[in-house]
């Protein structure tokens, strides 16, 4: 795996992580009262996801879409992880367990080159 | 949990399985189709160069169309069906994807790759099997 591809796969990766969060900072209405309105959050969430299309563009004009579709799953990785710092929210152990495999199941794809 | 218009949706198996078929088929489709857009740009330095040539190709317009429609599906399914089993279908995706890119564009799937594929499908089920679906909307 080359590095142009592995870089690009993680823009992916935190785009899409990025996109959710700003989604999450809309949802929640986050800077009601000041200079950021939340619809901002949405806005900046969407252009994040137009960036995203983009960068995937360029990951399966390298990669195999069996190799780039499942390491791409690390969003939900990346997702748990801003879940708990940021938001606080409370991770259980199966969702731990559930974050191990699937970065069991990453690496070995990643193995199988592309 | 207090009955809402929306669960209503949620005691009716056939809407739901209806949406199932049609967002995993939408999903399979939609990720061939970046695959296509994809080796559509094989070859081509990523860049802004590789923005303006791939605007120019029917197969980027073709996976977008179905990236923004898919977008509209998933919302609309969240407020239907709970968010734990909504992602299961989002892992099951992997399956049908697997399948198509071997079918279409030939990709080789070694053992390796099947079982690390497989391991995924149950680590995203099991990461999205205790969000309650109120948290989502």
């Amino acid at each position: 795996m080359t590095l142009e591809l592995l870089t690009l796969i993680a823009v992916s990766v935190a785009c899409d992580v990025f996109g959710q969060t700003f989604f999450k900072l809309g949802a929640l209405g986050v800077g009601k009262s000041s200079i950021v309105p939340p619809s901002l959050w949405v806005a900046i969430g969407l252009v994040v996801y137009v960036v995203e299309i983009f960068v995937w563009l360029g990951v399966l004009a390298i990669a195999p879409l069996t190799v780039a579709a499942p390491i791409a799953s690390l969003n939900y990785i990346g997702v748990m992880l801003v879940s708990r710092w940021l938001f606080s929210e409370r991770i259980t152990r199966r969702q731990w367990a559930g974050a191990g495999i699937v970065m069991l199941g990453v690496i070995a794809v990643a193995l199988t080159g592309g | 949990m207090a009955k809402k218009p929306d669960d209503a949706l949620r005691g009716a198996p056939r809407s739901e399985s209806l949406l199932w078929t049609i967002f995993i088929a939408f999903a399979t489709a939609t990720q061939l189709a970046f695959k296509w857009a994809g080796s559509d740009l094989e070859g081509q330095e990523f860049g802004l160069g590789f923005v303006v040539a791939a605007l120019a190709k029917p197969s980027v317009w073709t996976a977008i169309v179905g990236y923004a429609t898919m977008f509209m599906l998933w919302i609309n399914i969240l407020r239907r069906v709970p968010l734990s089993r909504a992602f299961v279908m989002t892992a099951i995706v992997y399956v049908p994807v697997t399948i198509g890119a071997w079918l279409i564009f030939d990709e080789q799937i070694s053992a390796l790759r099947g079982i690390g594929i497989a391991a995924i499908i149950v680590g995203v089920v099991l990461i999205n099997s205790e969000t309650s679906g109120r948290e989502a909307s």
